[in-house]
């Protein structure tokens, strides 16, 4: 009951913030300022959600050249700088994650 | 504490947002608050305050079924075409973003069911993968935002910041690392502005 309740909270959480400045009765607008400000939103977001599952993979600070995660990041971080489109970057990347996993 | 299949297509029915219900999935593992869900979801979803900023000049003038619909497809994917789109023909079709919406949302509902079925079969192993799956995701997202000096600072910050706090068990880390990164970016931004502004104002002399 308690997962069908945060769901639900969660899916209105997620439509508020992408509804709230399309509704007329909101009156407010964001200035460039804010805006300038939320343009780092998605680049902190992605990269703090990133970091802990790459470095803390069962819970434990997981720092080593074995650690499969920090390699296969490597490999994912190499081959999104070129203009590889993004399916090729994550299934190459997924198959070394999978491969360093066997061989270490 | 896990999900059961009809809660995990629920969450793509209804929440409909991938960072946000990856970073879920091992939230509901742990055996997060409430609260904690809903304060993660908040600033993982944050990002769509901008689109929705941005989409208002186009969109407040449509009627309401229209702008509950486009709101509810906003997603990174459906902005960042509907913006191409706009810059590429010179107006705003509502049509076009209402399709390229739904587009990623019946992709997305209908890469869930086959996850799901997958998921139910090939068991423990592939948790890992999926955890590192999530990962290639996010950055592959992150690295096209990073091309300038601002970008670059906000991402180390957060990175940084995570790694500490997460280092040391603190609460709400995710929320103080984002902060974090996009204050230090803020900043940087502003201190460029600035200087652009002054270049301009003395050639302008």
């Amino acid at each position: 009951m308690t997962i069908w309740l945060t769901i639900i909270a969660m899916a209105l959480v997620t439509f508020s913030v992408r509804y709230v400045f399309l509704a007329r009765s909101i009156p407010i607008r964001i200035n460039d300022t804010m805006k300038r400000f939320l343009k780092f939103s998605a680049p902190a977001v992605l990269t703090a959600l990133t970091v802990p599952i790459i470095f803390f993979p069962e819970g434990e600070v997981y720092l080593s050249t074995t650690n499969p995660f920090i390699l296969g990041a490597i490999v994912a971080i190499s081959l999104s700088l070129t203009r590889l489109p993004t399916i090729w970057v994550l299934l190459i990347s997924m198959a070394s994650f999978v491969a360093f996993q066997w061989l270490l | 504490m896990g999900l059961n299949i009809w809660q995990a297509q629920a969450m793509s029915l209804f929440v409909f947002a991938g960072a946000v219900q990856l970073s879920a999935l091992g939230l509901f593992g742990a055996g997060a608050s409430f609260s904690a869900m809903l304060t993660s979801s908040l600033v993982i979803s944050a990002r769509h305050l901008l689109y929705s900023a941005d989409m208002r000049q186009h969109i407040l003038q449509l009627p309401t079924k229209w702008r509950l619909s486009l709101g509810f497809l906003l997603t990174d994917e459906m902005y960042a075409l509907s913006v191409a789109h706009t810059q590429k023909t010179g107006a705003f079709d509502r049509h076009y973003a209402l399709i390229s919406g739904f587009t990623f949302y019946a992709l997305w509902n209908l890469a869930t069911c086959v996850g799901i079925i997958l998921g139910s079969q090939a068991g423990d192993l592939t948790t890992l993968g999926l955890e590192f799956a999530i990962a290639a995701t996010f950055i592959a997202l992150v690295v096209p935002y990073v091309k300038t000096h601002p970008v670059v600072a906000c991402v180390l910050t957060s990175a940084i910041m995570m790694f500490v706090l997460t280092y040391y068990a603190i609460n709400q880390a995710l929320l103080l690392a984002t902060a974090s990164g996009m204050i230090v970016g803020f900043i940087l931004d502003t201190q460029h502005e600035q200087r652009q502004r002054n270049h301009t104002k003395k050639a302008s002399l």
